[in-house]
């Protein structure tokens, strides 16, 4: 069990230990640009640990994180036009030593170690709306409404072509079907006949 | 088929945004962010603006009063508040994180900025012009000060002399008229040297409740611009020319600190700016059918539509620090109305009851402003139309412990209270003769010193404690209620196999999130000082006895799904590692519950989502013959049958989630979205079935397919044309609400809690039942007709051929 005086003691020390922290508060650099390497000259909005600590990105690109602890953060540039890579820093309390950077180019990409002062590039352009499509004359041959509707136009216009071609016997044997085909009964009843063959016996009666 | 052939050609169908739909189906409200104004200064066509409370600075087009730009000026979270002062171009900003800055005035954009002092600063800022160069003079409090070159943000020696306080220009030689204000009046008087010499003119500038904070003046010449700011945040621009004042503009900029909203539907009420809305009547109707004929031929949107559609909502907002309520419409993006508030301790929005459903929903609000713990002041006013129907006051003994929304039977005010205070004390609003207790009792809850709720059953002068659940050594942090209105289209989930998940649907679920109070027993640092270092297995000698105590990693987030009739803790589950910022959300949706927080460790978000169920009937469960035995009634105090079986998933999200919001339709029937408000001022929507807790962790059965079933995959992508507020910045949302439409497909969703106020109408689900409001209705009467024309020109054709053939 660890007893009140000790606990007050550590507490102490602790407060000893942060203020310490405090006076080795760093300034984190670093630059934005385009990817053809031109400066980002929009203002945008750069934090560390989701805006724990804030900044601006000055007219040419530079930017300054000020105050910042020993520590590992995460850095994110707030753009809602542009897309940035998220940076983790690794802030040691040694003043000499540079920061530790990893660079993830997207979210769930591998890290990659990245060059302090930091150098940031817009790597795409956020696409919110979807493009309109044009009319072309594909997309209505997709259409199964428009394939029907033309399948049944070249019909209207190929099938008298069709009948012209026909035998005057074939002529009368599919007028008397279209006949049938008025009503439904006598259709059956041919139909049926057909499958049994009373028909083919009948015919052979006739004859 | 020609006909459909066409029209389904024209048609468009998408889920995401077409760019010229933008800004139709949607509005961004954005304040200057700081509410009152108390430091402004005009330079050229723009007034700078800013609060020293507040973080933000901002400037506004003197003449239209549109927002040009707007910036945070705090360096850390920890900010409070700033100083601004202006130079001929440039704006500088000196925060409490001691970092000073200085813009560009024309466009927002950060010249230079540099360390002035260290935190816990007492910002002050002075502008000094030395040799025809300009400089900046920071101060955080004390003697010293540091000067910069104001273009180029070079230091500079220092300059003798304090900085004083600028006072607000009030005098203009020119037109020789000095501007000083009394209360909510204005007064302009004629003045030669900056004295009061005559009056000339007094304008009421607001209402009595809401004084005049701030005057300043713009442009001095013979035409007089002032900005005159009020303490609730109504700023307006007005021009005085000769005597006679004009107000340019505008704004409220207490919108930046909306602590409550609503949306209330006023479909059936028409009326325009500046008129009283009405319900719509016989000539309305007939006018409304008349502009629904003329619209076919013409690709405007009709008004008669959005009646018709149950588009038109009243967004009623309540700001606590502002003390008032603003209801804002919807379609016209104007403020209907607004009601002052009493300076009081906190305000709350009553609307609905235990009972009401959707359809039975009226539009009256009642507002309760709790004035230092001994009254209740209290009004009640019809959403639509902002008429107040009744108001009054109670006098409290204790403070106040539950509010109890309930229907009354007054024909005044629909809208009643039960105010339950600590000393189990029970009040009725309007009055007890309005407000009947039900015979059977009214079972409420009350949240209780920070980590305990106790529930109480409330019959006549009774009051019974049914449970109480206290969470030892946890802070309740956030709490999340089902929402009311919510319709639910089928109790059941039909599974890949054909077997059902019965949902577990109970309307007196909440989710409270708590967050482990340290003490110095959990301290890691303390307990690692004084860790014992473990030696290797089978190193240690028989006659140790060396106390072992390892560092482990402790849960420090619990999120508990309580009932809160019985006061059970229906399921708990743990997390470790999470951050307290940003703050842990949680939202509820008929049977799941969503819940964003930060980890600390993976510097990411995580979304955890729990899906409950009553149980489940194989596919062969329910036939003809057969049926599974159940009850058609559920009870709280069953433990038995209350507990759900929850299914629960955790995923990753790329950004840290601010707010949580679901979409919701008029039956159910659609399928939700999730929305998730970003810290980067995003609102995205994440599809259900991607954050679905039944998503496999292997490869998926045939079943899992054919229910549409993805893998497991622990990011969830955040997709940019899912994104409803595109390319606008909505900052620091703390809420997202959504209400139904009268078409099914459609959902309305408002998000708000900083400085920006976003609205859209969304469809989650395509919009199957609407026609795109691009939807080419010229194109489609012009194809029409010429398909008549078409069809009688071939017929006569036709016959032609016909008669020449019998002829021949």
């Amino acid at each position: 069990m660890i007893s009140s005086s000790k606990v007050s003691f550590i507490r102490i020390l602790l407060i000893l230990c942060l203020s310490s922290a405090v006076a080795a508060a760093k300034t984190l650099e670093g630059r934005l640009h385009f990817t053809d390497g031109l400066a980002f000259n929009l203002t945008s909005r750069i934090v560390l640990n989701h805006g724990e600590i804030a900044t601006y990105s000055r007219a040419d690109g530079s930017f300054a994180l000020y105050n910042v602890p020993p520590g590992i953060h995460q850095l994110d540039v707030f753009s809602s036009v542009y897309h940035f890579p998220q940076i983790k820093i690794q802030l040691l309390e040694d003043e000499s030593a540079d920061p530790k950077c990893l660079e993830y180019l997207y979210p769930g990409a591998k890290k990659q170690f990245a060059k302090y002062p930091l150098v940031l590039t817009a790597m795409a352009k956020y696409e919110y709306f979807e493009p309109r499509r044009g009319f072309s004359i594909f997309s209505l041959l997709k259409n199964p409404m428009f394939l029907m509707m033309g399948v049944s136009v070249i019909l209207m216009f190929w099938m008298p072509k069709m009948m012209e071609g026909l035998d005057p016997e074939e002529r009368e044997q599919m007028k008397k079907q279209m006949e049938l085909q008025k009503d439904p009964s006598k259709m059956l009843g041919q139909l049926f006949s057909g499958m049994t063959g009373t028909e083919e016996i009948q015919s052979k009666k006739k004859m | 088929m020609k006909f459909w052939t066409f029209l389904l050609a024209f048609a468009p169908f998408s889920s995401a945004l077409f760019e010229e739909e933008a800004g139709q189906l949607d509005f961004h409200i954005a304040t200057t962010g700081h509410g009152p104004v108390q430091v402004a200064y005009a330079i050229h066509d723009a007034v700078i603006t800013s609060n020293p409370d507040s973080c933000y600075t901002a400037s506004r087009n003197i003449r239209d009063g549109s927002l040009l730009w707007r910036h945070n000026v705090c360096s850390s979270t920890t900010g409070k508040g700033h100083a601004m002062t202006v130079g001929v171009q440039y704006v500088a900003t000196l925060d409490d994180g001691g970092i000073l800055r200085a813009w560009h005035a024309e466009n927002g954009l950060l010249v230079w900025d540099a360390v002035v002092h260290s935190p816990n600063c007492i910002p002050r800022l002075g502008v000094v012009t030395e040799k025809n160069e300009e400089y900046v003079v920071a101060s955080c409090g004390g003697n010293s000060k540091s000067v910069f070159h104001m273009p180029t943000g070079a230091l500079a020696p220092e300059i003798s002399g304090r900085i004083s306080d600028v006072k607000p220009a009030t005098f203009c030689a020119e037109a020789k008229l000095l501007l000083n204000f009394e209360g909510s009046v204005l007064k302009v008087w004629d003045s030669a040297n900056g004295n009061q010499d005559s009056l000339a003119v007094e304008w009421e500038a607001s209402s009595e409740n809401d004084p005049i904070a701030h005057v300043t003046l713009l442009k001095c010449s013979a035409s007089v611009k002032a900005l005159i700011s009020t303490q609730r945040g109504s700023t307006k621009v007005i021009a005085i020319e000769e005597k006679k004042i004009t107000t340019l503009w505008q704004a409220e900029e207490s919108l930046s600190s909306i602590s409550v909203g609503s949306l209330v539907d006023a479909s059936h009420y028409v009326g325009g700016e500046g008129t009283s809305h009405d319900l719509i009547s016989l000539p309305n109707r007939l006018q409304s059918q008349w502009s629904a004929i003329t619209s076919i031929f013409t690709t405007e949107r009709s008004d008669r539509r959005n009646h018709l559609f149950g588009f038109v909502k009243i967004a009623i907002l309540m700001s606590t620090s502002a003390n008032r309520i603003w209801a804002l419409d919807t379609i016209d993006r104007n403020i209907r109305y607004q009601i002052d508030l009493p300076e009081a301790n906190w305000h709350r929005l009553v609307h609905g009851g235990p009972w009401t459903g959707y359809h039975g929903d009226h539009g009256d609000y009642l507002a309760l402003s709790n004035i230092r713990n001994e009254q209740l002041e209290w009004i009640c006013w019809d959403g639509p139309t902002g008429k107040v129907l009744q108001k009054g006051a109670i006098q409290l003994k204790s403070p106040v412990a539950q509010i109890i929304p309930v229907e009354t039977s007054s024909t005044d005010c629909r809208q009643g209270a039960f105010v339950l205070t600590q000393d189990q004390s029970i009040y009725s609003i309007p009055s007890s003769d309005e407000v009947t207790f039900p015979e059977s009792g009214l079972y409420t809850h009350v949240v209780d010193t920070e980590n305990s709720l106790k529930t109480l059953l409330l019959r006549g002068s009774t009051r019974l404690t049914i449970g109480s659940t206290v969470f030892d050594g946890e802070k309740i942090i956030s709490l999340a209620y089902p929402p009311r209105h919510e319709s639910v289209q089928s109790p059941c989930s039909v599974m890949g196999d054909d077997s059902l998940l019965l949902k577990y649907l109970n309307p007196h679920l909440a989710v409270f999130i708590t967050e482990k109070v340290s003490s110095y027993k959990d301290d890691e640092m303390v307990s690692a000082m004084f860790q014992v270092n473990r030696k290797p297995v089978g190193a240690t000698d028989e006659s140790d006895n060396m106390e072992v105590s390892a560092v482990s990693t402790k849960p420090n987030l619990f999120i508990n799904v309580v009932d809160t009739v019985s006061g059970q803790v229906l399921y708990r589950i743990s997390h470790v590692n999470a951050a307290g910022f940003p703050k842990p959300q949680a939202v509820i949706s008929e049977n799941w519950i969503y819940y964003t927080f930060g980890n600390s460790k993976t510097r990411r978000s995580e979304l955890g989502v729990l899906s409950l169920y009553e149980g489940m009937i194989g596919s062969k469960g329910v036939t003809a013959f057969t049926s599974p035995e159940h009850s058609s009634t559920f009870s709280s105090l069953d433990a038995r049958d209350s507990k759900p079986v929850v299914l629960s998933k955790l995923y990753s999200l790329a950004k840290p989630v601010s707010a949580l919001g679901v979409t919701t339709s008029r039956s159910g029937i659609s399928s939700r979205r999730l929305l998730l408000a970003t810290v980067d001022g995003q609102i995205t929507g994440v599809d259900r079935k991607l954050v679905d807790p039944r998503r496999p962790l292997g490869q998926l059965k045939d079943s899992e397919k054919k229910e549409g079933l993805r893998p497991y995959t622990e990011l969830i992508p955040i997709v940019p044309y899912m994104t409803i507020n595109y390319n606008q910045t909505v900052e620091s949302v703390h809420t997202v609400i959504s209400a139904p439409t009268d078409l099914e497909s459609q959902s309305l969703v408002l998000a708000f809690g900083g400085p920006d106020i976003f609205f859209a109408r969304t469809s989650p689900a395509r919009g199957f039942d609407l026609l795109p409001d691009s939807f080419n209705r010229p194109l489609l009467s012009l194809v029409v007709a010429a398909l008549l024309v078409t069809v009688l020109v071939v017929d006569r054709m036709a016959a032609k051929k016909l008669k020449k053939q019998t002829w021949l």
